[in-house]
């Protein structure tokens, strides 16, 4: 599982050696509004996803009887980004893709705790964000 | 006439004993300051270690369930603010920024609000000592006082800013530092979830505590990046250690279809796997005392 | 007659008496009138015993040939022995008043053979006493010849005598109608003289009777008063016997002298004047005649406003350099080193004047002064001051007319040298006076209400009427003659009592004094006489005397020793001087080190009051820094501030001898500088021992010693410009004052009042400030240098040169961009716009060329623009970027650095105790805090069209200035740039407090204050005004 990890993490790197060059990605007020869509949700991460021709992963390690919640948004402001989750034997887990609607905002309750692979791809703009929250269930 | 000779040549004399023992270094404490290091961190390692940063849940998670367990507020267990005079290296600094966060977000829980200026007073400190103290310059500081009230808000804010601390050293090649706080932090929460859990017997706790197991896995990894550094090594080895206590802990997934559904807007993802997670109440007290040790090196 | 002389004079007459075997009735009689004449009687009883006794001793044998001759073999072995014993106890002088003595016992048988017999013992004594043949012959002549007249061809003799005309050449002789000669021996090789006289006349001699019978010993400064006539002096002696080799070429010629006083006022109207060598002048007048400033004037202290004084041609005003040496000057003040003794007051005077003297010369000049003018008795007492008189008063008097009279200048000014002397004294003094005379010089006096005698002993007076006028000049004794003459009294022929040869100078003074008489018989204020008619009767009836006008220079008798020699005379005196006064010396020595302990004890602070002492967190650190500034500022003014006033009448004389003023204020720098430097040594030694501050002795003693010196020339300056102590303590507050405040230490330099403060320099009038230097100096090296700190400074200040443009520079950089891109876009103010550009632009050139290892091309920063847009406002932002990125790595890479070593120590327990030790001894929070300025709000400031770094000064290099002579930057800058090489502060402050210490030297040297202040600004004043 190690090697996996780490090849995934050399894939990713990649991107992200090409991604760096580019800065001031998510602009700020982005993040906030993002945040803001929490609601009772406890803030935890953001992540940056920017343009590429590749998907954009993170991982997270989610833990058993937690909910979260996953907000999107971009800088043409319609949220569209898709996102694909993954656990850690790379079964998908969930997305917020449901008959060809993409959801901006997604929870999910966690009864599995481990790693989960988080894969972005956006789809209108360059720029965008994930805010994870979570709340005790 | 003579008199004055004599003391004076005297003075003279204590005067010259009194630079010499400036100009030899009898007890070689210059000598141990000789390195040899450029001081450059590769930025392959940094970005490396900043993805997996990203993986690791902040102690804000632990904290929570240390509540609803219904403990109360035991401030003894914190970390003494007076401490902050003895971190002078980068490591205890920024393990103790950890520790003291991970403390401030438990402080938050219970709502204690002088305690909490106190501990804010000190992340902030310590920040400015790393070089990152503008995340929580007065605007931040304000915001949070203006929310002390709303705890969930603070807690938020709190948060945001750290991981945009976090970015920002990625940024400029000091994931390490990220990397020590984070340690540090889940050092501290874990600390003091298996003390409350020993003492509350809750199961619920051990539970959280045993799946903590997936987390020091990647913290050990983020750890191995910076292998070179002697502090990154001494605590991987104590985590190797802790590690090793694990082992004990079980956990069994099995798997099951999640279901999607659509509500208000939102998409409502529910998993339908279901993990067991087998922990005996030894196994968590060996934890504690093996996590106990590894937090009082970064905190003494 | 001391007992030894008593003793061997009675065994010589005895031996001499018996002689003839029998003792004559005679000579008992004349040993008993001579015991009788010189002892009480129990005494003579004793010695008559004694006399007889010694007889007896003898003469127990018969009286036969042989056993006569036996006894006078014995005899001769006997005399010998005595003699040779006597050869061993007695002095010359008396020797000779023995064999005088012997004559005159003698002298009472003049016959035959036994006769012969006492004059061979008598010659036998003479050989062993070492007298010579001549004068032998003289002393034998001297006793027995009875016609004097003889001695007219002797030249060892002198007669005072009548009717002496028909006299051989090179005989001397005084004329007094005197019934019959008295005859005077000089003995030259003791420098004695005998008196002998037979007549009937009275005579004193030094008031007492004169022995017809005896020959009486002419004393020094003896005086022989004769029934008519004038007294004889020593020095009238004396002078007879003085060859006239000795008696150098001189002429002194005050012509149409005038003088006004600076006020005004008229000092001295037409005073004229003509002597010759070897003369006595009195100067006399009533209070406020001019007395004083006439011999001022003419010894050449003030120059006159009319008329000249020549000396042998030479103008003394005009032509100073050629009468160097040649005058002297006693003034009336005292100028005694107090804490010296006599001897040595005169002994380094000696040393000033004679350059080519060896020790011994000077020593024997010195000892010949004192035992002239009889202070040789008391030369080991230490003179002390006026209220603690350790001399009398007479005694000093001499002394300050012997530090002159040392090296006998050949014209000689006194004023008042007789004033609360005895009687006696004065006439010893005035009889000194006078015999120098005879060597030749010429003495000027100016005196009041002398003795009569003393009044007759010179040889002209001048006289002084009040406005300056000049009414009298000539013989003393004339004089009363001449005053009584004009004013018409009765007697006037009677110059003095016919009897008792007394001259009354009050009268010349009240004659001319007298007051107007009005009607009721009462006495008016009025004079009868006033002053301008006395001087109209002066000019018309006294003509002066003609002297010969001589061309040769007049010789000089002082020798000035070289700048150096005077330089080590000056320090040995004031060190011996100083070291005397044991109150002095403890004080000054004990101040220094108790201030020291009281101060770092005081302030010696422990934070955890369980706890121990830890220099790192004693808060008061900076504070004693500034406090042990202040102390050596103190130290140094006040050991300093009395120096040259104390000394104020001893410059006045040492100016006159043209001693170098350079050498004595060298030499009193010389000595401030040691006292300063043991002062300051035990300072620090003391302080720095108990506040636990290590390795830094040596810097606060450079410092410290430094500034003291500086206030020690301070000192000297206000000690040579003011008149009187109480004004120079009452500046010293006021020369502190702004150096307390304008230190640093205090009042922070940017929050003075504006037209003072600067926020990017420290302000002009603190640079000035001695005690900024200092602090600033210590400050920064105990902070920078220290053993701690060491190993961290380049990398700390890296990290703060790179922390202060990434967390300050460069967001307030980019604010002002976006200020200026929204100026842009809303067509705002113009100038607002462009005053942000180019502080923009100035910023970016200026940080960039303190960062050579940047390479970055700024041409569309430099360049005039073609067009200010946005365009070139995001061009100018990716500048700053570039340069915030330098600097995040810059920081990074001192951070990392930085962190290793401080790994290193936390590696094991050992190194861990030590770094903790070494940091608790040498690093104190406290300073840090106050050269990193932490207590700054602000850390970034805009100013004057630039950013100014407020925080962290002390890791802050100065910016590189145009001007390679200016050096003028913050405060706590590691470096100073001068002549365009960066120097450590510390050592550049230290050589800059020397440089103003030696630029007050200077002031001091030329006197540059006290001719501004008194001088220089009345005279500006007054074109001024006239304008």
């Amino acid at each position: 599982m190690k090697r996996i990890h780490k090849s995934v993490l050399i894939v990713s790197l990649a991107i992200f050696s090409l991604l760096s060059i580019l800065a001031q990605c998510p602009p700020e007020d982005l993040v906030k509004k993002c945040s803001g869509k929490l609601g009772d949700y406890m803030f935890l991460k953001s992540f940056k996803i920017e343009k590429a021709s590749e998907d954009v992963e993170y991982s997270y390690v989610f833990t058993t009887n937690t909910s979260y919640l996953i907000s999107l948004g971009n800088n043409t402001g319609d949220g569209n980004i898709e996102v694909n989750v993954y656990d850690s034997a790379r079964k998908l887990v969930m997305s917020n893709k449901l008959k060809d609607k993409v959801y901006p905002t997604i929870t999910y309750t966690c009864k599995t705790t481990g790693i989960y692979y988080m894969s972005y791809k956006i789809k209108d703009g360059n720029c965008g964000v994930s805010v994870v929250g979570f709340k005790k269930m | 006439m003579r008199l004055v000779l004599y003391s004076g040549s005297i003075l003279m004399l204590l005067l010259s004993s009194g630079c010499g023992s400036s100009g030899e270094d009898k007890d070689g404490f210059s000598n141990i300051a000789k390195v040899d290091s450029t001081g450059k961190i590769s930025a392959a390692t940094s970005e490396l270690a900043g993805q997996v940063i990203k993986s690791i849940p902040p102690p804000v998670e632990l904290s929570a369930i240390i509540k609803n367990s219904g403990a109360e507020y035991f401030s003894d267990m914190l970390n003494e603010t007076g401490n902050i005079d003895r971190y002078n290296t980068n490591y205890l600094k920024a393990a103790n920024l950890g520790v003291y966060g991970a403390d401030l977000g438990y402080i938050n829980i219970y709502n204690h609000k002088e305690d909490a200026l106190s501990f804010l007073n000190i992340v902030i400190k310590l920040s400015e000592e790393l070089k990152v103290g503008q995340f929580f310059e007065f605007e931040t500081i304000k915001r949070i006082a203006d929310n002390s009230n709303n705890l969930d808000s603070m807690l938020n804010i709190t948060q945001s800013n750290f991981e945009k601390m976090n970015n920002y050293l990625q940024e400029q090649n000091r994931s390490n530092i990220s990397t020590y706080m984070l340690t540090g932090g889940w050092i501290e929460a874990m600390y003091l979830t298996t003390f409350v859990a020993i003492e509350k017997n809750d199961k619920a706790l051990y539970e959280k505590i045993g799946e903590q197991k997936i987390v020091l896995d990647q913290i050990i990894i983020l750890l191995d990046f910076y292998k070179n550094d002697q502090n990154a090594l001494g605590l991987a080895k104590d985590l190797e250690a802790l590690r090793g206590v694990f082992k004990e802990v079980k956990i069994e997934t099995v798997y099951g279809e999640p279901t999607m559904v659509e509500e208000n807007g939102m998409l409502v993802v529910k998993d339908n796997s279901k993990t067991t997670i087998s922990i005996t109440r030894e196994t968590v007290d060996k934890i504690r005392e093996s996590v106990s040790n590894i937090r009082k090196k970064i905190t003494d | 007659m001391s007992e030894e002389i008593l003793k061997a004079l009675m065994q010589l007459f005895a031996i001499i008496a018996k002689q003839d075997d029998a003792v004559s009735d005679n000579e008992r009689l004349f040993v008993e009138r001579f015991l009788k004449q010189q002892l009480n009687p129990e005494m003579v009883a004793e010695y008559y015993a004694l006399f007889e006794s010694f007889i007896s001793d003898g003469s127990q044998d018969g009286g036969e040939e042989k056993k006569k001759k036996l006894t006078s073999v014995k005899d001769s072995v006997k005399t010998l022995s005595i003699c040779k014993k006597i050869n061993k106890t007695l002095a010359q002088k008396q020797k000779i008043i023995v064999l005088i003595r012997l004559f005159e016992l003698i002298g009472e048988k003049i016959s035959s053979e036994e006769g012969n017999q006492r004059k061979e013992i008598v010659h036998t004594v003479s050989d062993v006493f070492n007298i010579s043949q001549e004068e032998f012959i003289d002393i034998e002549n001297f006793c027995q010849e009875s016609d004097f007249s003889q001695f007219l061809s002797f030249p060892n003799f002198l007669l005072v005598g009548e009717g002496l005309e028909k006299v051989p050449d090179g005989a001397k002789v005084i004329e007094n109608d005197i019934d019959q000669p008295i005859a005077l021996l000089r003995v030259p090789s003791e420098d004695m003289y005998f008196l002998r006289y037979s007549g009937n006349s009275t005579l004193s001699l030094n008031g007492l009777p004169v022995n017809k019978t005896q020959i009486s010993l002419f004393a020094y400064g003896s005086t022989l008063k004769l029934s008519h006539g004038e007294p004889i002096y020593y020095s009238d002696i004396h002078a007879h016997f003085l060859s006239s080799q000795d008696i150098p070429k001189l002429s002194f010629e005050a012509d149409k002298l005038g003088y006004k006083f600076p006020n005004g006022a008229v000092g001295l109207q037409n005073i004229n004047l003509n002597e010759g060598a070897g003369k006595l002048i009195a100067i006399m007048g009533g209070s406020g005649a001019g007395k004083t400033t006439l011999l001022n004037v003419l010894a050449g202290l003030e120059s006159p406003s009319e008329g000249s004084i020549t000396v042998n041609g030479i103008d003394i005003n005009e032509e100073k350099d050629k009468i160097e040496g040649v005058i002297g000057y006693v003034a009336q003040d005292d100028i005694l080193f107090e804490e010296l003794t006599v001897f040595q007051n005169l002994y380094y005077n000696a040393k000033l004047c004679f350059k080519d003297y060896n020790e011994e010369e000077i020593e024997k000049a010195v000892v010949k002064t004192l035992k002239s003018l009889g202070l040789y008795e008391i030369r080991d007492i230490k003179v002390g001051n006026v209220l603690n008189k350790k001399i009398s008063g007479g005694q000093r008097k001499r002394l300050n007319i012997a530090l002159e009279l040392i090296r006998e200048p050949v014209i000689l000014f006194l004023d008042e040298p007789t004033s609360g002397l005895s009687s006696r004294d004065s006439e010893n003094v005035i009889d000194l006076l006078k015999e120098l005379t005879l060597k030749g010089k010429l003495i000027f006096v100016v005196i009041h209400q002398p003795s009569s005698d003393i009044y007759k002993m010179f040889d002209k007076v001048v006289i002084l009427d009040v406005g300056g006028y000049q009414i009298y000049y000539g013989n003393p004794v004339n004089a009363v003659t001449y005053f009584k003459k004009l004013s018409n009294q009765i007697n006037a022929d009677e110059g003095q009592c016919a009897h008792c040869g007394n001259v009354n100078p009050e009268q010349v003074f009240n004659t001319i004094d007298a007051k107007v008489v009005d009607e009721y018989g009462n006495l008016t204020e009025t004079r009868k006489v006033s002053p301008k008619l006395w001087n109209n009767y002066f000019s018309a009836n006294i003509k002066l005397d003609k002297n010969e006008k001589i061309n040769e220079a007049p010789p000089k008798t002082l020798n000035r020793p070289s700048r150096i020699a005077q330089f080590m005379v000056f320090i040995k005196r004031d060190i011996l001087s100083k070291v005397s006064n044991t109150q002095y010396m403890l004080i000054n020595l004990l101040e220094a080190p108790l201030l020291g302990f009281l101060l770092s004890f005081i302030i010696r602070y422990v934070e955890d009051p369980k706890g121990t002492y830890h220099y790192e967190q004693n808060e008061n650190i900076p504070a004693f820094i500034f406090m042990a500034i202040i102390v050596a500022l103190f130290m140094g003014l006040t050991v300093s501030a009395e120096e040259i006033i104390r000394d104020a009448k001893i410059l006045k004389r040492e100016s006159f001898l043209n001693l170098s003023r350079f050498s004595y204020l060298s030499s009193k720098v010389v000595i401030l500088f040691i006292l300063s430097a043991i002062q300051t040594i035990s300072f620090v030694v003391v302080g720095n021992l108990i506040l636990g501050i290590k390795g830094m002795d040596v810097s606060y003693w450079l410092i410290l010693f430094s500034i003291s010196c500086s206030a020690n020339m301070l000192g000297l300056i206000i000690s040579s410009t003011f008149n009187s102590a109480v004004t120079i303590y009452i500046l010293i507050p006021i020369l502190l004052i702004p150096q307390m405040v304008l230190c640093g230490a205090i009042f922070s330099f940017d929050k003075l009042n504006k037209t003072l403060s600067s926020k990017d320099k420290v302000p002009l009038i603190a640079d000035m400030m001695v005690s900024r230097w200092a602090f600033e100096g210590l400050a920064v090296k105990q902070f920078k240098d220290n053993k701690f700190e060491k190993v961290f400074y380049e990398l700390e200040k890296a990290e703060s040169e790179a922390d202060y443009i990434d967390s300050y520079w460069a967001p307030r950089m980019y604010s002002k961009l976006d200020e200026c891109g929204s100026i842009l876009s809303k067509h705002g103010n113009e100038k607002q716009l462009s005053a942000d550009l180019h502080l923009i632009k100035h910023e970016i050139i200026h940080i960039l060329s303190e960062i050579p290892d940047l390479k970055l091309d700024i041409s569309c920063v430099v360049n005039k623009p073609t067009a200010i847009d946005q365009n070139l406002l995001s061009q100018w932002r990716e500048k700053v970027k570039a340069i915030e990125k330098y600097n995040v790595n810059k920081y990074l890479q001192a951070n990392t650095q930085k962190d290793e070593i401080l790994n290193n120590y936390h590696s094991d327990e050992v190194h861990q105790k030590l770094y903790e030790k070494t940091k608790m001894d040498y690093y104190n929070e406290s300073l840090a805090d106050l050269v990193k300025k932490e207590s700054a709000k602000n850390k970034i400031l805009e100013y004057d069209g630039g950013f100014l770094q407020v925080m962290d000064p002390i890791f802050q290099d100065p910016r590189k200035p145009s001007n390679p002579l200016n050096f003028r930057t913050h405060l706590y800058a590691p470096h100073k740039y001068f002549l365009n090489k960066k120097i450590d502060t510390f050592w550049f402050n230290l050589l800059m407090i020397w440089f103003m210490t030696t630029t007050l030297f200077v002031v001091l040297y030329f006197n540059i204050l006290r001719k501004l202040l008194t001088f220089d600004i009345t005279k500006k004043l007054l074109k001024f005004l006239k304008k």
